[in-house]
């Protein structure tokens, strides 16, 4: 009974914020609905017994990354008055139609492709293989070349942008 | 929650009890705060109201209600009222899953219970606690940006990128306490950190009789970096400068008053609390008593006896509470680009040392779960 409660609120949380994302104007509060998905993710993690993942999603996702989004949306002072997605009287709103749909196909088929080869993933079922130290183990003895490539690529990523960002004189630029 | 009504009224009760003592511990705080600045800084601080100037707190509080409620023309209503709010929350949320004491059992009815002295045990505890926390940056987004005002704004900014700035060196400082530990739950760190200090050292099981199991001899580095990252988290001086109240006025809060603004404090105080029940927990053996813990368990009932340790823990907390103050009025503030060269260029790489470090002496002296 409570994990149908808690799947419902969190649920109605994350499509709530992710349709606030899309038809919202203004882009500080489109970024606001995000924050308002990826809790929503993560209090649906908290509902599948799996508080490690739910609580790593919080940290990086809401705490990390939006924080980021936010603060260079604000650092932009992109104009309040946005477009609306579906501004009327555009050629193009066809295409955005056409590819969101396909998209959504993809996505649902993909959903229910899971569903029918592997069923529901419930509470009970998905709590063992959640746990920490099963995680820990999985990810650095089967998946340990994977992990490293992964923070290589990561290393990659701030040794450029520091690279880059030197060229053009450093962040004490005059 | 609990299978009966017994069980269900004690934890709403403790629920309530733990979110309460954080709530009102703050203004204790600000009398402290004042009273200890004043001291610092050879004044007297408030000492008309009541004795030792304790009633003005309570004379703060009405004042604090009874101001007119105001919402500037510019502002976003939502964001602008929904900011006070959400300061409190990550806080009294983090609060509540440290342990204060231990487990206790009471018999009641012929059956027996057994209570967590905190509100809830996830098992992940440290990673809970800075996956809530990192969200307490929107409380001061959403009130920089909702105010619709430039300094509000300017705060905010500065917040944001400090708290994102400071989370790393923070987490990488923790790194070393879990591997020293190897696990994530609080309560088992308190646990591993009873009794005289004793670790494996070159195959030798060695003991130090003198000296408590606590984190701080083991990661002396780390404490000192979890320390001062935990100031920046906390927007506390010498860090305070999404509010620095000499450039942006009063930063985030600029346009907020009354009970508002109070709720930004509480958020504010909430945060030094957690920030020094962690510290306490991980560096300082948690509600567990350097000495003679085991005499005391024989002597008293199970119930008293978590109280007692309750007493032990609420002592350490006050005494880190203590150093925030202490720190807030003797260390100017930062300029921003040392607070960022400090978090980045100086704090980060430290905190990736006393990672390897630690690396390199669990596996030399692999002492299993020292």
């Amino acid at each position: 009974m409570a994990e149908v409660v808690i799947f419902y609120v969190f649920s109605a949380v994350t499509l709530f914020g992710a349709l606030g994302v899309i038809l919202h104007p203004n882009p500080i509060i489109c970024a606001l609905h995000l924050v308002a998905t990826m809790c929503g993710i993560a209090g649906l993690f908290f509902g599948l017994n799996a508080p490690f993942i739910a609580a790593v999603q919080l940290m990086v996702y809401a705490g990390a990354v939006m924080v980021l989004f936010l603060f260079v949306v604000m650092i932009f002072n992109l104009k309040q008055e946005g477009k609306h997605i579906f501004s009327p009287g555009q050629f193009t709103n066809g295409l955005k139609v056409l590819f969101g749909g396909m998209f959504a196909g993809l996505l649902l088929s993909s959903i229910l492709f899971k569903i029918n080869n592997f069923g529901y993933l419930t509470p009970d079922k998905a709590a063992p293989q959640f746990e920490v130290k099963n995680i820990a183990k999985v990810m650095f003895t089967d998946y340990v070349f994977s992990f490293e490539i992964l923070g290589l690529l990561l290393l990659v990523i701030p040794i450029g942008t520091v690279a880059l960002s030197r060229v053009r004189g450093g962040t004490h630029a005059k | 929650m609990g299978s009966d009504l017994f069980e269900i009224s004690v934890n709403i009760g403790k629920m309530l009890g733990i979110f309460l003592l954080m709530v009102q511990m703050v203004p204790l705080l600000v009398w402290v705060e004042r009273r200890g600045s004043a001291f610092i800084q050879n004044r007297f601080g408030p000492n008309r109201v009541g004795p030792l100037g304790l009633t003005q707190l309570l004379a703060d509080a009405v004042k604090f209600l009874f101001k007119e409620e105001f919402r500037p023309p510019a502002s976003v209503a939502f964001l602008y009222y929904a900011a006070p709010v959400l300061a409190l929350i990550p806080g009294a949320l983090a609060f509540a899953s440290i342990p204060l004491a231990p487990p206790f059992e009471v018999t009641f009815n012929g059956q027996t219970y057994k209570f967590l002295f905190q509100v809830f045990d996830l098992g992940i505890g440290i990673v809970f606690v800075l996956g809530i926390s990192s969200l307490g940056a929107y409380a001061l987004l959403f009130a920089g940006w909702g105010s619709g005002n430039k300094y509000s704004l300017m705060g905010a900014l500065r917040a944001s990128a400090q708290m994102i700035s400071y989370e790393l060196a923070l987490g990488l400082s923790l790194v070393g306490i879990l591997l020293i530990f190897g696990t994530f739950s609080f309560s088992e760190m308190v646990e591993m950190q009873r009794g005289p200090l004793s670790f494996t050292f070159l195959g030798q099981p060695t003991t130090i009789s003198f000296l408590p199991n606590w984190g701080i001899f083991y990661q002396p580095l780390g404490f000192i970096l979890f320390f001062a990252a935990t100031f920046a988290e906390t927007n506390r001086a010498p860090f305070d400068l999404p509010e620095a109240e000499a450039e942006l006025v009063a930063g985030y809060h600029t346009e907020y008053g009354g009970l508002k603004m109070l709720m930004f404090y509480i958020g504010e105080y909430g945060h030094m609390m957690v920030a020094s029940a962690l510290a306490t927990t991980f560096y300082f053996g948690g509600y567990e008593l350097p000495f003679g813990s085991e005499s005391l368990q024989q002597s008293f009932s199970p119930l008293a006896y978590s109280f007692i340790l309750f007493g032990c823990f609420l002592t350490k907390v006050l005494v880190f509470l203590w150093i925030f103050i202490w720190v807030r009025w003797t260390l100017p503030r930062f300029r921003y680009d040392q607070l960022m060269d400090l978090g980045w260029k100086t704090m980060l790489p430290w905190a990736l040392f006393n990672t390897v470090l630690t690396a390199v002496v669990v596996v030399l002296f692999h002492s299993s779960g020292s």
